[in-house]
């Protein structure tokens, strides 16, 4: 028995050796797009695309709770239209989202990443599509005027964001809000929970996504500060895969020539937002 | 030699992180059992309704995600019952893991209490002693060693789900490590975290398995 168990280990071991080194070779083919086959996306006739859905208005829900929409949902639409092909939404956490990139999951993400360095180090990002602000939000009788004013309150912003980052960056830059006064939420609407639930003192958020929370509590909350510097949005693919990254900031260009996406900020943000951005 | 530095230099923060994750479970348990004793005993009560309220107690709270119970304490709650809005994160993490525990323990006492042989309660019984007192005294008493093997697996699994904290943004171990993995942008650090882990749960392992010896003398 004991001589059978060990020579079955071992086969089972060579296959899951073998399996795996077969799928690396997969991997590897399907990420330059080269060998074999001439489709552009992972999978033929299909752009997939990985979204955190759940961050509105650039990626979120319809009402009846299965339908995808929002800007960036819309920018997929017209990119995948002009490629002939259909879009695949991908839901995917923030918390991991970059990572799937690497092994295949989607062709691209478009769901409001902001073009940072270290994100440039790592992945393709393309020419900023859209641009977008940090801001503070707060309870309408809070007394925050810039980000300095945050010392002493509670704080919340949402794990791996450019706002988390920016945070952190102020923090070790001496701004007085100690840890146990930092909250990092998985999702953006937990934060804006907190507020209205009197847990935390701010949000520091994305301009866009705050724009769209003030619209149903614009009574109670504010925007009480914007970043100077405009945070430009990118979409963001692997490493090597420089035929889609071509045809796709040539899609953009059209849409700006066009004046697509200058309609699509209106009917997102409520104005044009495009001047400048590319 | 570069990545030993690397996890001696997170070590201790991750050690620090890890005060959330051990007396989390430590209370969630402690309060569990003890919440666990009354509906186990209401379950087998005489009384029907009693037994019904207990019924439904573990059908609820066994039969919904612990998630779930954890976003309904914490962001629910305060907006059906203004009154009821928590400003302590861990608070309000010990109240919706007691619940979930107490349910889970309530089940795994119950099946002790009625391993016990019936013939225990019909001699105490017949020896005068009152039907609190018989279980007080002998019933309890030998179904603390049975008890032990579930409670301590119950344990391991609570200390796993503290993880869940993190969707309050209680920095718990779990929390922690993947907030080291992003910022260095390695995920080496999941191997520090995950012998963390395993140490806190030899540990308790080792301390249910001497309980258990030490309750087995009279066997």
């Amino acid at each position: 028995m004991k001589k059978i168990g060990f020579s079955s280990g071992c086969w089972i071991l060579a296959g899951i050796l073998i399996l795996s080194m077969g799928l690396t070779a997969c991997g590897g083919s399907g990420a330059g797009n080269g060998s074999g086959s001439s489709s552009l996306t992972l999978t033929e006739g299909v752009l997939k695309v990985g979204m955190e859905v759940g961050y509105p208005p650039m990626e979120y829900l319809e009402e009846d709770g299965v339908t995808v929409t929002g800007f960036d949902y819309e920018v997929a639409q017209e990119i995948a239209g002009k490629l002939g092909v259909e879009v695949e939404v991908v839901d995917t956490a923030w918390d991991g989202i970059f990572s799937s990139l690497d092994s295949n999951r989607y062709d691209c993400i478009i769901s409001s990443v902001s073009i940072t360095p270290s994100r440039q180090e790592a992945y393709i990002l393309t020419r900023p599509y859209i641009a977008n602000a940090i801001v503070i939000v707060a309870r309408n009788d809070e007394q925050i005027a810039s980000p300095e004013d945050l010392a002493g309150l509670r704080v919340a912003t949402q794990t791996e964001t450019t706002a988390d980052e920016y945070m952190r960056e102020l923090r070790d830059g001496g701004l007085a809000v100690a840890d146990e006064d930092y909250f990092v939420y998985d999702k953006i609407i937990q934060c804006f929970d907190e507020l209205l639930l009197n847990r935390v003192d701010a949000v520091m958020v994305d301009s866009v996504v705050a724009a769209y929370y003030m619209g149903s509590n614009s009574d109670k909350l504010k925007i009480k500060w914007e970043n100077d510097t405009a945070e430009p949005l990118g979409i963001c693919l692997k490493k090597g895969n420089d035929a889609l990254t071509a045809e796709i900031e040539r899609i953009v260009d059209e849409l700006y020539a066009d004046g697509t996406m200058a309609a699509l900020a209106e009917k997102y943000f409520g104005r044009d937002v495009t001047e400048g951005v590319r | 030699m570069r990545n030993l530095e690397l996890v001696m230099g997170w070590l201790p923060s991750l050690i620090f992180a890890s005060r959330i994750t051990i007396s989390l479970s430590v209370i969630s348990v402690v309060i569990g059992m003890l919440a666990g004793v009354f509906i186990a005993l209401g379950r087998i009560s005489a009384n029907g309704a009693l037994r019904k309220a207990c019924g439904i107690y573990i059908f609820i709270f066994r039969g919904t995600p612990l998630l779930m119970q954890l976003f309904f304490v914490w962001y629910a709650l305060p907006l059906a019952i203004p009154w009821l809005a928590m400003q302590d994160r861990f608070l309000a993490a010990c109240i919706a893991f007691s619940i979930n525990s107490a349910a889970y323990q309530a089940e795994i006492i119950r099946a002790a209490i009625q391993s016990i042989d019936p013939g225990q309660m019909e001699a105490a019984r017949s020896l005068g002693l009152t039907y609190g007192q018989a279980m007080r005294l002998v019933i309890i008493p030998q179904s603390i060693k049975r008890l032990i093997p579930p409670v301590g697996n119950e344990f391991i699994m609570v200390l796993k789900d503290t993880s869940l904290v993190s969707t309050i943004a209680l920095v718990d171990l779990m929390k922690h490590t993947s907030q080291i993995q992003s910022s260095a942008a390695t995920a080496l650090v999941y191997l520090p975290s995950a012998c963390l882990y395993l140490i806190f749960t030899a540990v308790f392992t080792f301390l249910f398995n001497y309980l258990e010896k030490r309750h087995s003398v009279y066997e």
